[in-house]
């Protein structure tokens, strides 16, 4: 509860999302991208045969991960996915090839654990890139493969980011049930990359039940404060980096600290331990128009498959891929679920034109300002549609986008020389220090598109600021030109 | 209310294809618009969005003054609102015309200017003036800049200023003491009773000071809306507890009124008056609770409203000793408003490094 400030933890929501697998399938889709990376081209054909887990688009040559068969069956047809968008902003070109594939009866996942305290840390890595997991985070995970576009060498911190502080989006792993699997997940990653320190950071409510996990000499655990800001990997770098680092641009693997999702150290364990290969995804969904749950679905089924009938009956919703401060509009719900799909949420539209809803007392209305009733009553949940709730005008100078942005720009004035397209101007408000909150539009009065912009300008910048890696275009695709001397420096600790 | 809605998109339809009343078309979206808020999703991320919107934010500054101008009914009778309603209509004239004219769209802000700026005039000021007023405030103080969130002085202030300089008779030299007891001013429509000079006046020709207390409660000869320093503070606090305006610039500004004219009165016993008085007599609580704080006019930034605020102390303080005019918030909040723009530049040249040009 907040008398001044914004808070966002009290829209009406449930707490404790029920598990729900769906692999009730017929065909899955599987998309040769998922998360960081080239499309690649499928290395089977029509008609073949393909077991849970194996390899059905690999190629070691340009940046990318493998693509892995979600289910046993056999390949019938393989498919463009137009309009498949993917979040990372990276390089590389939309296009994307899914395999589809008729899904057998009987399913069974060979493969088997390793020993992994044994295990030297190179072959560790082959495992993960083999296991479909090194497309996480900003740039790839760094392996002797063409998995990032830096080498392993370049890890010096590691950092699991559990924080989920923004609205309607779940943490994926019950870390009451399978604390013990995360565990050991977090401590196969400090092996994999011996060099590293391992940073486990939480929000602070999930760290109130998890007080049996303390910090050792190499996994650092950390608490985040509960503002929907911190549950960006980019902010919880500039705590651990120190900002002056992180204000200069450039990728996060440019300054030595490799992010990852808060479900990669449970896939890992499985995917050492277990030995299944990641080709199930977790999804958090959420939001007024949906039931609570978390889904697990083969990587491939339709999102609307994995969703299920769970939109209420005549809402008309707006599902949102990612959180609902940052995330995209799911265009097209026949889309296959992605490897990075993380959560989904399902706001109501707006119910038609209100009357004077500028003079109504707004008692379940969240907002920045105290202009509401809602003040009064701060413990009262608030409603949620994806409603604009006004229209757009012209910026009068209130200021509060800067009031509220973690990272002290001003997204009013970077919108204003944006526009006009002063681009000293707009380079020096250093909008490369953008986490991509999305606070400054969430509270604009105007409902101008500030994040947006900002987000423009930072991507503008960008090309500019991270020469610290090299790259160049061949046929194959992008490629990192990695020396044999950064190569060599992975393996020294062993 | 659908009723409603629909027939006023099918007047809007019916006008948009008329060759005449096509440009009113606009009027009557606005007028859709503010009555019925459409219910749009947002486009793009964030899809979840704050509830404040332009409309209650200047409504806001409405019901916070709103006390003040129930209190000009109460000291100087119903024809305070009659002033109130002149400047809206002529004012919203000016404005639906302006922006007819240049085919841009009507926004909120006259809102605010509407109400704040008959409050800030004598309370015997000629209904004909009221309207002169608002439309050279309107037009020339905002419009002409490119309309709300353009214009570089506060547009109410720019009416005031002209009025002063064009009128001077009418606008400082007959005061009319205000009515207290009873119903008051709610049982009349004007007040006679002419005094010749306002607290300020008084202590600048004869130098001897109003009581503190009437001038807290309001029981003194100024303006319309400034009388009760007391509810117009009131609408101050309530305004900054809503977060409409920015607590800085209200805190720095009184704070170095106070600090300034007692380092005067020190300095110049004869010609700065004392701290309190300074703080309660004349338009400058309501200067710097609705005036100042205008957030077009003044600085974005934290620290340059701090500026801004000790600036326009300074200043407040030295028209009010060593001029010829015995109020002194006016001119310094446009004289200051002018300054708001380089205050932001030297906060962001401090926090960000001077502007690099690369290819000059």
């Amino acid at each position: 509860m907040k008398i001044f400030g914004l808070d966002l933890q009290q829209y009406e929501t449930e707490n404790k999302p029920n598990l729900r697998v769906r692999d009730e399938l017929e065909t899955v889709t599987v998309p040769t991208k998922g998360g960081y990376g080239s499309s690649l081209s499928p290395s089977v054909e029509i008609g073949d045969r393909v077991e849970a887990g194996e390899i059905i688009a690999r190629n070691d040559d340009s940046i990318s991960t493998p693509a892995l068969a979600s289910l046993a069956g056999e390949i019938i047809e393989i498919v463009e996915l137009d309009g498949y968008h993917e979040e990372t902003g990276d390089k590389f070109d939309a296009k994307v090839q899914g395999i589809k594939i008729k899904v057998s009866p009987e399913q069974s996942i060979k493969g088997s654990g390793i020993e992994w305290e044994k295990e030297k840390p190179k072959n560790l890595r082959e495992l993960l890139y083999l296991a479909g997991l090194t497309s996480f985070g900003q740039t790839g995970v760094p392996t002797e493969f063409n998995s990032s576009l830096f080498s392993p060498a370049k890890v010096e911190h590691l950092l699991v980011n559990g924080v989920r502080t923004e609205p309607f989006v779940h943490h994926l792993v019950d870390f009451s049930e399978e604390f013990a699997s995360y565990k050991t997940g977090l401590e196969i990653l400090a092996r994999t990359f011996p060099k590293s320190q391992i940073h486990f950071v939480m929000d602070e409510k999930t760290q109130e039940n998890l007080k049996e996990l303390s910090s050792s000499q190499r996994i650092k655990v950390h608490s985040a404060k509960n503002e929907s800001y911190m549950s960006k990997s980019k902010m919880l770098a500039r705590k651990i980096l120190g900002r002056e680092k992180l204000d200069e641009g450039g990728y996060l693997l440019d300054h030595g600290l490799l992010a990852l999702p808060e479900i990669f150290p449970l896939a890992t364990y499985r995917a050492v331990v277990e030995g299944v290969p990641y080709i199930r995804r977790r999804i958090s969904l959420s939001g007024p128009a949906t039931e609570d749950s978390i889904i697990e679905t083969p990587i491939g089924a339709p999102v609307k498959y994995a969703i299920g009938e769970d939109v209420k009956d005549n809402v008309d919703a707006l599902t949102i891929k990612g959180s609902p401060l940052s995330g995209q509009k799911l265009e097209d719900s026949e889309m296959p679920v992605s490897k990075d799909m993380g959560s989904l949420v399902q706001l109501t539209k707006p119910q038609g034109s209100q009357f004077l809803a500028w003079l109504q007392p707004g008692l379940r209305k969240n907002s920045y300002t105290n202009a509401f009733f809602s003040a009064l009553a701060p413990h009262k949940k608030k409603v949620a549609d994806s409603g604009l709730h006004g229209e757009e005008r012209p910026c009068v100078y209130c200021g509060w986008c800067s009031d509220v942005c973690p990272v002290d720009i001003l997204p009013f004035q970077i919108l204003k020389t944006h526009e006009h397209e002063m681009i000293d101007e707009v380079n020096r408000l250093q909008p490369q220090r953008c986490v991509d909150c999305g606070l400054c539009s969430y509270v604009c009065p105007s409902k101008l598109p500030l994040s947006d912009t900002v987000k423009s300008a930072k991507q503008e910048q960008s090309d500019e600021s991270h020469n610290y890696v090299k790259y160049e275009e061949n046929e194959k695709g992008l490629i990192s030109v990695i020396t044999e001397e950064e190569k060599g420096r992975g393996e020294e600790s062993e | 209310m659908n009723k409603l809605e629909r027939l006023l998109s099918e007047i809007s339809s019916y006008t948009e294809d008329h060759p005449y009343l096509r440009y009113i078309t606009e009027v009557i979206d606005t007028i859709r618009s503010i009555v019925f808020e459409p219910g749009v999703s947002a486009e793009e991320s964030p899809f979840l969005r704050d509830y404040i919107e332009i409309k209650r934010y200047m409504f806001a500054v409405v019901v916070a003054v709103a006390p003040a101008a129930l209190a000009s009914i109460y000291f100087y009778g119903w024809r305070a609102l009659a002033m109130i309603v002149v400047s809206y209509v002529a004012g919203g004239i000016a404005e639906v015309g302006f922006t007819l004219i240049r085919k841009e769209e009507i926004t909120e802000g006259f809102l605010v200017t509407g109400i704040l700026f008959p409050l800030i005039l004598p309370p015997n000021t000629p209904l004909w003036m009221v309207a002169v007023g608002i439309i050279i405030g309107v037009i020339l103080g905002k419009e002409v800049f490119g309309g709300t969130g353009y214009n570089i002085f506060n547009p109410a202030l720019v009416g005031r200023v002209f009025l002063t300089i064009t009128f001077p008779v009418a606008m400082s030299s007959e005061w009319l003491i205000p009515l207290t007891g009873g119903w008051a001013g709610f049982n009349q429509f004007s007040v006679d009773t002419v005094t010749s000079a306002t607290p300020l006046g008084v202590f600048a020709n004869a130098g001897t000071l109003a009581p503190l207390r009437e001038l807290f409660l309001g029981n003194i000869p100024g303006c319309l809306g400034e009388s009760s320093a007391l509810l117009v503070l009131a609408g101050g606090i309530f305004l900054m507890l809503a977060r409409i305006i920015d607590w800085r610039v209200p805190v720095s500004y009184l704070g170095s009124v106070f600090l300034f004219s007692a380092l005067g009165m020190y300095l110049w016993p004869n010609q700065v008056a004392p701290p309190l008085f300074q703080l309660l007599a004349g338009g400058l609580m309501f200067g710097a609770m609705y005036m100042a704080t205008d957030p077009v006019s003044s600085p974005t930034t934290k620290e340059a409203k701090w500026v801004y605020g000790v600036f326009l102390g300074v200043m407040t303080v030295s028209i009010r000793a060593f001029s010829g005019y015995p109020e002194g918030v006016m001119f310094s909040i446009l004289l200051m408003n002018m300054f708001a723009p380089l205050f932001d530049e030297m906060v962001m040249t401090l926090r960000y490094g001077p502007i690099e040009k690369p290819y000059k």
